[in-house]
């Protein structure tokens, strides 16, 4: 996890991120114009099609808000050194609960009733999380297998209801009934379809940061993240913050996927998520783990998709193809940057103590080396 | 045993210096090993001769001094040129990797040494070695199967594909059984009679003049005498090795009223170590309120884990562990402390900071849950700070602030940080593990006065060391600790100081 050391200037912090996206705008440009299109056209008709206008810059908040809750999520379980790779299952399962309420809830006036939804929409993501979590705690299990592993079953289970029990009476369009009025998140930006899910997002952001920077789980999820054999001697439950790690990453991945249903698609749909949960780790990591960085690269990504929606419509010849593939580069180039540097502070450092010793040694302390025993 | 073939010299090591910073490691030695010929290099941790051994291999450069093969000088710049001209080293920790076979380990340690083999030659390389020198290791086998003496085998193979002309075996018997250890004198024996030079590392005596023809003895970085096995006893080792010990005990020391009640206990206490081997065995002590209790071993004699078990951080296979008459076996680390122990642990850099983390933050981490850092699980920063700039003060701390990360203090600093956390509770218990590792004397000096701080406050202070000065310099009673087990008792007075040395090396009582 050294890549994602979270203590750098805030030059590398900013500076790498920014210019790994510009980098990859123009290799993704080169291929563009050896492919014999205008690249500057290209990019110009989607940045129209993401901020062009009022329309399209709803557009790009709404796309952008399923993908960062999941990362945020994912960042927060990579701060306690835990690879949640199942945010995916976990917005699967977050929509299922949110339509289970929905569908067969109490009937509730609407705040209430919407509340309730994201609430189990939540707690579900939340419990999807914490198997994985557990079994690491407890056995030691790898929880990239199982949490990748449980992607499959929320999504099974989705589409089994979906097609199956939960069906929309008299239709062949695996979905549910639209959500009832009481659980609809309101249009919040008149002419547009911005919802209050965007409200929601924003207030769990805030408390994400301030969970991280300020309280004692963020304090002791870092602590584990970045030393647990330390972080034991400290006196600090390993197991019991890697569950809760775990547990509150997948909540905010179900968060996520309840405001898909109560709001932007007002019903659970079979596949509704294109891979919200597996791009939200690139932008987890092109926004270096950091809440600020990743509201940054969700927007990114979410004009990217936007953008590249009207590059069907607008730019001849060039296919949306290119939205994936600048995401790539940008991913690559981040974790290409973040290499370099940590290469040159170690050179760095190798240098200085190599002045201290003022010995021709090697300046590396070789790993024999390295325990509590001088074997002078 | 004795009759040794007195061909010439296979291999000299003339005038070898080397200084660190603040320590002479070699000062002016001398070795030299012959065909045929087990010659031990004995001495403390600290005396210079893994330095030494590095500098012959490569790994490290000597300020001074030459080295021949026969009578040609030779530069060894790396390990590279060591393996060129014959020279094998199996180092204390296995350099094996342990998902693939023992037959893939060779073909790649073969490769790196610019030999390609094909993995089907390099399992009838390693029946062939195996059969011939008695080691029974199965070629096609992971290397995370085997025990720890199988895995020791294996890199002894690895480094015999080799074909070295002088074979250097550091420690080679500290994790292995009784049985395993006569085993693996029988292939060194017999390695020598093929004409083989080994030069075997060691401080256990018995094991050391079960195989040798002659013995090397260092002490401090420098030669204190090379002798034949013929004149070499147990006890004339054990003096040179460690020297005049009484002289090392301090005699301005107030004498120490005696002190109180037991206040830890520690009943017959088994603890598996990072292996899976049984790391202490059974080991019973009490700590007293007002003494420092020195634990004396060296290296792999289960100090670690005893301590580590004592804290909580691991847990017990056997025996119990009493505070004050209560059994806390089972408590978790957090409860223990809440009891009132604090725990230095072995290092500071792996086990007892976060290095990412500021200073303020590491301050905290284990009371960040109680008042007053915290209200309702959100931390308070003022409280948080004013707590580091408190400690930073009083434990002497030198940073520029405690928001500064504590991966980049220097050792010392770190290490006073570590001891802030641990001890500006007043605990009752304090259990440290090589506190003065890598630290300078100054560090050192005070480390050791705030033991003595707590000692003078009522504390039960528990010391392991590896380094017999800091023992016989603080410690008012001595258990010494070998092979996972209490090998005796002694006071620290220069009686006492006269027979760790023995003991450590594994003598009986």
């Amino acid at each position: 996890m050294r890549l994602l050391r979270t203590r750098q200037g805030t030059l590398v912090a900013v500076g790498v991120p920014i210019l790994s996206v510009a980098l990859a705008l123009v290799v993704v440009g080169v291929l563009l114009a050896a492919n014999g299109s205008d690249p500057v056209a290209a990019y110009r008709s989607m940045v129209s099609a993401a901020f062009g206008s009022t329309f399209a810059l709803s557009t790009t908040i709404i796309k952008t808000l399923p993908r960062l809750l999941p990362a945020l999520g994912i960042a927060l379980a990579l701060r306690a050194g835990l690879w949640n790779v199942g945010a995916e299952g976990q917005i699967y399962v977050g929509a299922l609960a949110a339509a289970g309420v929905a569908l067969f809830g109490p009937v509730v006036a609407f705040p209430i009733a919407a509340g309730l939804a994201l609430l189990a929409a939540a707690a579900a993501g939340a419990a999807w999380g914490a198997i994985p979590g557990a079994l690491r705690a407890r056995r030691g299990i790898s929880e990239v297998i199982t949490s990748l592993m449980l992607v499959y079953v929320a999504i099974h289970l989705t589409n089994y209801l979906v097609e199956g029990p939960w069906l929309a009476s008299g239709s062949t369009f695996p979905a549910t009934d639209p959500v009832p009025i009481e659980l609809r998140l309101p249009i919040i930006w008149t002419g547009t379809l911005l919802n209050a899910g965007a409200l929601v997002v924003l207030g769990v952001t805030v408390v994400v940061a301030f969970v991280l920077g300020r309280t004692v789980f963020g304090l002791q999820l870092r602590a584990i993240g970045a030393n647990d054999r330390a972080s034991r001697v400290a006196g600090l439950s390993v197991g019991w913050v890697t569950v809760a790690a775990m547990a509150a990453s997948g909540a905010l991945a179900g968060l996520a996927g309840g405001i898909e249903v109560l709001g932007a698609r007002g019903r659970l749909i079979e596949g509704f998520s294109p891979g919200y949960g597996f791009e939200a780790i690139a932008i987890a990591l092109l926004g270096r783990l950091n809440p600020v960085g990743i509201v940054g690269a969700a927007l990114l990504f979410g004009a990217l998709d936007s953008g590249g929606a009207g590059l069907q419509t607008t730019a001849e010849g060039v296919s949306s193809a290119i939205v994936p593939i600048t995401e790539g580069f940008a991913v690559v180039f981040v974790l290409i940057g973040l290499g370099i540097v940590e290469m040159l502070a170690r050179r760095r450092q190798a240098r200085a103590m190599l002045d201290r010793a003022q010995a021709p040694d090697r300046p590396i302390a070789r790993d024999g080396l390295a325990g509590p025993v001088v074997g002078a | 045993m004795g009759d040794v073939k007195h061909e010439g010299p296979l291999l000299r090591l003339e005038g070898i210096t080397k200084a660190y910073p603040g320590v002479l490691a070699n000062d002016s030695v001398s070795f030299e090993l012959r065909v045929g010929e087990v010659h031990a290099l004995l001495g403390e941790n600290g005396a210079g001769k893994s330095t030494l051994m590095g500098i012959l291999y490569g790994l490290q450069r000597a300020d001074a001094g030459r080295v021949l093969f026969g009578d040609e000088e030779v530069a060894i710049a790396e390990p590279r040129d060591a393996m060129a001209l014959g020279v094998a080293y199996v180092q204390q920790h296995f350099s094996l990797i342990p998902t693939l076979s023992v037959a893939e380990n060779l073909v790649l340690a073969l490769r790196f040494g610019g030999r390609r083999i094909s993995l089907r030659d390099g399992a009838a390389t390693v029946r062939e070695l195996s059969a011939r020198y008695g080691l029974g290791v199965e070629p096609n086998v992971a290397v995370e199967r085997l025990s720890v003496g199988e895995q020791q085998r294996a890199e002894l193979l690895k480094a015999l594909a080799r074909e070295p002309r002088v074979l250097i075996l550091d420690e080679p018997s500290s994790l292995l059984s009784p049985d395993e250890v006569q085993r693996l004198g029988t292939v060194i024996r017999r390695l020598a009679a093929e004409g083989m030079g080994v030069i075997l590392i060691a401080h256990k005596l018995d094991e050391v003049l079960a195989v040798v023809d002659r013995i090397t003895v260092l002490r401090r970085g420098r030669n204190v005498r090379t002798l034949v096995r013929a004149e070499a006893t147990r006890e004339l080792l054990g003096e040179l090795m460690i020297g005049d010990l009484a002289a090392r005990v301090d005699h301005q020391r107030a004498p120490r009223a005696g002190a109180g009640d037991d206040v830890l206990e520690a009943l017959d206490v088994s603890v598996g170590g990072d292996r899976g081997q049984t790391a202490v065995d059974g080991v019973s002590l009490a700590v007293r309120c007002g003494e420092i209790l020195g634990v004396a071993g060296l290296q792999g004699s289960g100090q670690v884990e005893l301590v580590e078990a004592l804290a909580g951080v691991r847990p017990l296979t056997g025996g119990a562990i009493r505070m004050d008459g209560r059994d806390i076996g089972a408590l978790g680390v957090r409860a223990r402390r809440r009891l009132g122990i604090g725990h230095i642990p072995a290092d500071r850099r792996r086990g007892g900071l976060v290095g990412d983390l500021t200073i303020a933050e590491n301050l905290t981490l284990p009371v960040a849950g109680e008042r007053p850092f915290s209200r309702f699980g959100v931390i308070r920063r003022a409280a948080v700070n004013d707590h580091a700039v408190e400690l930073i003060e009083r434990f002497g701390v030198r940073t520029p602030g405690p928001a500064v990360a504590v991966a980049a203090l220097s050792g010392g600093n770190q290490q006073k940080v570590v001891i802030a956390r641990e001890l500006w509770r007043q605990p009752s218990v304090v259990l440290a593990c090589y506190p003065t590792w890598g630290l300078d004397f100054a560090a050192a000096a005070a480390v050791h006065e705030e033991l003595q701080r707590q000692r003078d406050a009522g504390a039960a202070v528990l010391l392991a060391s590896m380094d017999l000065d800091e023992l016989l310099g603080i410690a008012d009673r001595i258990v010494v600790m070998q092979g996972g087990r209490v090998a005796g008792e002694v006071d620290a007075d220069a009686a006492g100081a006269e027979e760790i040395g023995l003991l450590m090396g594994g003598a009986a009582r």
